[in-house]
């Protein structure tokens, strides 16, 4: 069993700034961009990072630097980057961060000033209708946190690095049949995943097992002890085709996680949820309230289209969605809960390949 | 007089063939699109299939064809070079998962890329779902199948599984 943490020794400046970046999930090519070096150089770095850390991927290094935050120490930094597709909420400044000025004592003429400009300020408030704005504000403060919720999830992947659950997902058909699923999904970001569908309630039928170990996928037949296999395209490692954030959402293309592309199970929707947040103008979303689940704060989101509506309880911290209801022009269409769920663990690196017995098919 | 009038009209003919190329160079890269109209779907998980509409009887329509081999897979094939990124058309009566499949060849060398990609045609309606790109450029043409065969964890039998536009870029 390989675990993915090791011992740290400490980084250079530009090589914590190189790594803040490249745990965002930001390509070699855009770090370069973003700190005016080459292309080389932030190779160079990030074979530092590795030998100082320890680690031997990209994704290692992830993990390891979630775990570094999780117990609080000073990587990685809470400084933000204005880079597409990374940018994340910036801590409120706290007053004793503001820079403290020597007081002078006040003058009575002093005081009289800033007493005459606030009430004119006042006067031309009232005039320009300010008051009435503010007044307006709880619903702008909706949409705004609306908002919030729609970048978290538009950016969901970078506030992961490993997740491991389970899913049960229901489809509900015209007639008053169901199909129910299990499924299970072990993901070690960018490119390792185990997905396994099981049939609840038929056990065998449409069942499946479907393997990437970071280089290759495997579609695995449990019955027959085989498997195919093939090369991950580059598409799934680019993120660059995500909008970063809701101002570049388009009204008429969605884009899916890329690497979410690549899985074909529908847990996948859920794990990565980035399409949820896009979509086109007649979609409107509204936040229904706050619930706990698997012991996570989640936000519900209902969503309204055309032809139906769908409620979502979002992770807060993930951005994944926990619990999904879609309703089809006035029928249950859909409902998926998950039962489990762990993010930032340690992963074992044998699960992402097949077993020894199973033999390939070409 | 004459002199100016005429530096005038060439460099109005130059300025248009200029704007007329840039244009021309913009386009080449596409996004090309191709519509299969009127909208077909095909019930998922049954085999053989047949699509819904009359120009398709006979496992001919407009551009897709049925597979001879594998009556479940229907191909849309292309002969334009250099075929990048993909994307599907999600019509609002979509109500399945759709299993799309685009390849693309470099003939001669005996290079195949290809992928399968997973899009539920019952979310995001109204939007085209983007499907990745090839691994291989320059390649000789590109094809998109689509399958009607059951997707682990999804709906299985009945479902309408839909064909409707398509479009790719050619460029990077």
């Amino acid at each position: 069993m390989t675990q993915l943490f090791h011992e740290r020794t400490p980084l250079s400046k530009r090589e914590k700034e190189v790594l803040d970046l490249l745990i965002q999930g930001i390509s070699n090519k855009q770090i370069a961009f973003h700190l005016g070096i080459s292309e080389k150089t932030v190779e160079k770095h990030i074979t530092s990072i590795y030998q100082k850390t320890g680690v031997r991927s990209r994704a290692e290094v992830v993990v390891w630097a979630m775990a570094r935050k999780k117990e609080g120490r000073d990587f990685p930094h809470a400084e933000d980057r204005d880079i597409p597709h990374c940018k994340r909420q910036r801590a409120p400044l706290k007053w004793h961060q503001t820079s403290v000025k020597r007081r002078m004592p006040m003058t009575r003429k002093d005081s009289l000033v800033p007493l005459i400009v606030g009430v004119l300020l006042g006067l031309l408030a009232i005039r320009t209708g300010i008051p009435f704005m503010l007044m307006e504000s709880p619903s702008a403060k909706a949409s705004d946190q609306m908002n919030e919720i729609l970048s978290l999830v538009l950016n969901s992947h970078s506030r992961w690095a490993t997740a491991q659950g389970e899913a049960e997902i229901v489809w509900y058909g015209s007639n008053g049949q169901t199909q129910t699923y299990i499924n299970k999904f072990v993901i070690y970001q960018p490119l390792s995943a185990y997905i396994e569908v099981i049939n609840k309630f038929r056990p065998g039928f449409n069942e499946g097992v479907w393997i990437s170990d970071g280089h290759n996928t495997y579609n695995v037949d449990k019955e027959r002890k085989s498997y195919t296999q093939g090369k991950i395209p580059r598409f799934a490692n680019d993120l660059s085709v995500l909008p970063g954030d809701l101002s570049q959402v388009k009204d008429d293309v969605v884009y899916n996680h890329p690497f979410s592309l690549l899985i074909p199970a529908p847990v996948k929707d859920y794990i990565y949820p980035e399409w949820f947040a896009q979509g086109n103008p007649s979609t409107a979303y509204s936040l229904l309230g706050e619930d706990s689940l698997l012991g996570r704060k989640t936000w519900i989101v209902n969503l309204k289209h055309k032809t139906g509506q769908a409620t979502a309880w979002i992770d807060q911290t993930t951005g994944m969605i926990l619990k999904y209801v879609q309703e089809e022009n006035g029928q249950k269409y859909v409902e998926v809960n998950f039962t489990h769920l762990e993010v930032d663990m340690p992963v074992s690196a044998d699960i992402f390949s097949v077993a020894p017995e199973y033999h390939l098919v070409r | 007089m004459k002199t100016s009038i005429t530096r005038m009209v060439v460099s109005l003919v130059i300025a248009s063939l200029v704007v007329f190329a840039n244009v021309m160079i913009v386009r080449a890269g596409g996004p090309y699109h191709v519509s299969e109209n009127p909208l077909s779907w095909i019930l998922g998980s049954g085999a053989p299939t047949s699509v819904s509409t009359s120009s398709c009887y006979g496992g001919a329509c407009k551009y897709m064809y049925q597979d001879t081999v594998d009556p479940a897979l229907w191909r849309w094939k292309y002969t334009r070079a250099n075929v990048y990124k993909w994307y599907v058309y999600r019509p609002y009566t979509g109500e399945a998962a759709a299993r799309y499949w685009w390849l693309t060849y470099q003939s001669g060398r005996g290079i195949r890329d290809d992928w399968i990609v997973i899009v539920n045609q019952a979310t995001n309606k109204g939007t085209w779902a983007y499907l990745g790109y090839s691994d291989y450029l320059p390649n000789s043409y590109g094809e998109l199948r689509l399958s009607n065969q059951c997707v682990p964890g999804y709906w299985c039998g009945g479902l309408r599984v839909y064909w409707d536009d398509m479009r790719y870029t050619t460029n990077p």
